[in-house]
């Protein structure tokens, strides 16, 4: 049942790599937080309830509710629907993806750790490198944001990897950076599209000196 | 002891903020207000130094680097005594001078800056631990960066102001290298370092190394050229502080670490007089060139740093050759001479700070005449000039002929073949004596008298009373040297007996016989002027006074282009001293198809040799190199994050395969 959640989220991953429409991305977004949470609550050792709202409000709530709906709002108040320059081909993209994939499943296999449960670290690095990924290929400042919750979300998981319950103080780090970084995001995309109308963070190189 | 410390350091930045919260025309009376409490309780431990012992007081323990004590000993006391004169003074004369500031931002900065630089330089003084050493050295190099910042809407002032960020933080290097070999060699953060290692270790190194840092700071020669390029372009009280005190720091450094010599002190005497001498010729030959009256101020400053470093070096001498007369005479030379200097130099800065207030421009080719308009600020600056070319009664002949009558005496003593060098620096002294006779009649003769070159010279903003009390006070200062030279002896001998020469005592006799002559030359002196002036006055009144316009001399058509230019004052000069001095040229020389020729100008502008020659190309280059590694500034954030994804990635790499 986990491995299923798990490999649902990798396929995610894929396809957010060739996503372009920001409404398919956010929607990737909301159905990562519930996979997430359908695999943290059935790795969850024993029901605590401080834990278990915790982990409800944080996957659920948060990461698939909350934070789509505000970047949701975010593109129709600026009128933006789509990450139209995307850098690389369909075809670089998704090979980059599964080279990522291949990478991490070499990694997982090569550290030989009994306490590493191999498929979530797949996933969890391979989340973590394809948020870097977005955010380094594509163009848009949304993109951005949701390569970094994709990003969050691969931590999330890489934790459960180590087979063990987050700590609560990483879980708060995580909200706590959640919410800024959706906060900036909604404050800089108005602006950026006050100043430049246009939400491409190229525009921002001609602030340089 | 602890809450006496943070209640005493939460005061002081309680006091220092303080001042954002006035309204702007009583910013520089606070300022005032404030330097002089920091000079009261400062001078107190200064003078209790200076009469009965060295004070310690242990002031705040920091982990892992030890205790910060707070100590006063001779030496720190002198340099105490002359940072609270000459900035109590500069404060005063700030009130006039930034009188017609209104902008807010800038005069908080000012106020800020100028408060924290006093209260750095008196604990650059103060501390003796490295740590605490450094953090002061760098509050007042900053706060004077700010300074020189002060105009900084003006074109150029920001990159003369980095330059000095830069070349100060040069300085810092050499000194936080010097304290970590030191830290490596002894394990210990006090100055104490320096005689543990200067036992067991060869002290040329890192004196030399030292030399250079606080070298920086000082001016010497081939480490100046911040120095002619800062002090003109900050407030006219901030280029007297910078000047007559700050660079002194400098001077402090060496003497401090000099004070830890134990043996090769005749060699590094030798290096020390040879740049002090070139420092001094460089100096002075550059002020000569100088038409911005406040660069020819600073060149001069050079020139004096170089005469004391003259005086360092001979004390040196002195101390390698176990000679306690040359020693004292060359130590107390010196620091008579810092002395001096940390009064006539405000004296003159100052003086030309007025001379810029009044007329809007430093530049002595648009000047003349005004000791007509502005007598009193001209008779200030005339005694200033008189002292600082060393001439009698003056104090600034005091200290040189201290130095004149130190050579002698090592002549006196031995054989001459020995002492060609103390030959060689006679004569660059009595070189650099002359040429600054010659660079001060110049800056005094064409900014204060004959005709105004130009409109800005006639039409004066007249001078408050602010700024000429300070310039009084500088000259009671250097008159009070001249009529209680025994005081000022006396702690003298005392700072060189305790710290340099112990048979300082013994060269008491030497000294107080220079001293003599001294007193008795400028007697000489003094008489030689009122006999000329009875002289002058018997001539009038025996054959009549007649009234005519300035450089009259019979033209009916007389203008003020008739007169000696800056430049052409220097002219000769700038030939025969081609090399040392260099200065740009242009005139477009006539053709002979020129038939007729059409209005021509020449303009000269003299540039620093070291700055053209040595420091730009230098600059040149290591700019190139550093512009190759722009094609990794793309601007581009998602750049940015791919070298920190690479990063991380390349780390994560070498763990796993174990290389780190």
């Amino acid at each position: 049942m986990v491995n299923l959640l798990i490999i649902a989220f990798a396929m995610t991953l894929t396809y957010s790599a060739i996503a372009n429409r920001f409404s398919s991305l956010i929607r990737i977004l909301a159905i990562q937080g519930l996979l997430i949470f359908g695999v943290a609550l059935l790795e969850l050792h024993q029901i605590n309830l401080i834990n278990l709202i915790f982990i409800l409000l944080e996957t659920l709530v948060f990461k698939s509710i909350l934070v789509p709906a505000i970047l949701y709002a975010v593109i129709t108040r600026n009128k933006v629907s789509r990450d139209c320059e995307i850098n690389k081909s369909f075809f670089n993209s998704i090979f980059s993806v599964i080279a990522i994939f291949a990478f991490s499943f070499v990694l997982a296999y090569q550290l030989h750790d009994e306490h590493l449960k191999i498929i979530y670290f797949t996933a969890s690095v391979s989340a973590i490198m394809i948020g870097i990924f977005l955010m380094i290929f594509r163009k848009t400042i949304i993109t951005h944001t949701i390569g970094y919750i994709i990003l969050e979300n691969g931590i999330f998981l890489f934790s459960l990897a180590l087979g063990s319950d987050m700590p609560m103080i990483v879980n708060m780090g995580i909200l706590l950076d959640l919410f800024s970084t959706v906060l900036i995001l909604g404050i800089f995309v108005n602006r950026i599209s006050d100043v430049f109308n246009n939400i491409e963070v190229d525009v921002l190189t001609t602030l340089k000196d | 002891m602890w809450h006496s410390t943070l209640f005493w350091i939460a005061l002081q930045i309680g006091l220092q903020l303080l001042v954002i919260l006035l309204p702007t025309r009583l910013k520089t009376a606070y300022v005032l207000a404030l330097v002089l409490f920091n000079t009261i309780w400062s001078s107190q431990l200064a003078f209790l130094a200076l009469l009965q012992e060295s004070i310690a007081w242990p002031l705040l323990r920091v982990p892992v680097i030890g205790d910060l004590t707070l100590a006063v000993d001779t030496l720190s006391g002198f340099f105490i005594l002359i940072i609270n004169f000459t900035t109590t003074l500069a404060a005063v004369y700030g009130i006039g001078y930034m009188a017609d500031q209104r902008i807010r931002v800038n005069m908080n900065l000012y106020a800020l800056s100028f408060q924290s630089m006093h209260l750095g330089m008196l604990l650059v003084c103060m501390l003796h631990h490295f740590f605490g050493f450094l953090m002061a050295w760098e509050l007042m190099s900053l706060a004077s960066f700010f300074l020189v910042l002060y105009d900084y809407e003006k074109p150029g002032i920001l990159s003369i102001a980095m330059k000095y960020l830069i070349q100060m933080h040069l300085g810092v290097l050499a000194i936080l290298v010097g304290f970590l070999w030191l830290y490596k060699q002894t394990g210990l953060f006090e100055f104490v370092a320096f005689q543990t290692y200067f036992a067991k270790n060869p002290n040329l190194p890192l004196f030399f190394l030292f030399f250079v840092g606080f070298g920086i700071k000082a001016g010497f020669f081939p480490l100046h050229t911040w120095l002619p390029e800062a002090h003109p372009v900050a407030p006219a009280q901030v280029s007297a502080v910078m000047s007559g005190v700050m660079i002194k720091l400098g001077l402090y450094g060496i003497l401090r670490v000099a004070t830890y010599l134990q043996q090769d002190a005749l060699y590094i005497g030798i290096i020390v007089i040879v740049i002090g001498m070139l420092t001094a010729l460089y100096g002075i030959l550059n002020a000569l060139m100088q038409h911005d009256l406040k660069k020819l101020l600073a060149f001069s400053s050079i020139e004096n740093i170089g005469i004391v470093g003259i005086g360092i070096g001979m004390g040196l001498i002195g101390m390698g050759l176990k000679d306690s007369t040359m020693a004292s005479l060359g130590f107390i030379g010196a620091l008579m001479h810092i002395l001096n200097h940390s009064m006539f130099k405000p004296l003159l800065f100052m003086g030309a700070g007025s001379v810029y207030k009044a007329s809007h421009t430093r530049n002595i080719e648009l000047l003349g005449g005004l000791i007509h308009r502005m007598p009193i600020s001209a008779t200030l600056f005339l005694v200033g000039s008189i002292a600082i070319c060393g001439l009698p009664p003056l104090n600034g002949f005091v200290s040189e002929f201290l130095l004149f009558q130190g050579i002698f005496e090592r002549l006196n003593a031995t054989n001459v073949s020995s002492e060609v060098l103390l030959l060689i620096t006679l004569i660059a002294l009595t070189l650099v004596g002359g040429l600054s006779i010659f660079t001060f009649t110049k800056a005094f003769g064409l900014t204060f008298l004959g005709v105004p070159r130009s409109a800005q010279a006639t039409q004066l903003t007249p001078v408050s009373a602010w700024m000429l009390a300070p310039q009084v006070g500088l000259v009671i200062g250097l008159v009070s040297i001249i009529l209680l030279p025994d005081v000022y002896f006396t702690f003298f001998l005392e700072i060189v007996g305790n710290l340099f020469v112990q048979e300082g005592y013994a060269a008491k006799g030497k000294v107080f016989f220079a001293l003599e002559g001294d007193t008795y030359i400028s007697l000489v002196f003094l008489c030689i002027i009122v006999v000329l002036f009875a002289l002058r006055s018997w001539v009038v009144r025996r054959f009549g006074q007649r009234f005519g316009s300035t450089w009259g001399c019979g033209y009916v058509a007389g203008n003020t282009r008739m007169q000696y230019t800056s430049n052409s004052y220097a002219h000769y000069f700038r030939r025969l001293g081609k090399g040392a001095v260099s200065y740009r040229e242009t005139y477009q020389p006539m053709t002979s198809l020129e038939i007729f020729p059409k209005e021509r100008s020449l303009e000269v502008e003299p540039t620093d040799t070291v700055e053209t020659n040595l420091i730009q190309p230098s600059t040149k280059k290591l700019s190139w190199l550093l512009q190759q590694f722009a094609i990794i500034q793309t601007g581009r954030t998602q750049s940015y994050i791919m070298y920190a994804f690479l990063f991380i990635l390349i780390l994560f790499l070498l763990t796993f395969f174990q290389f780190i």
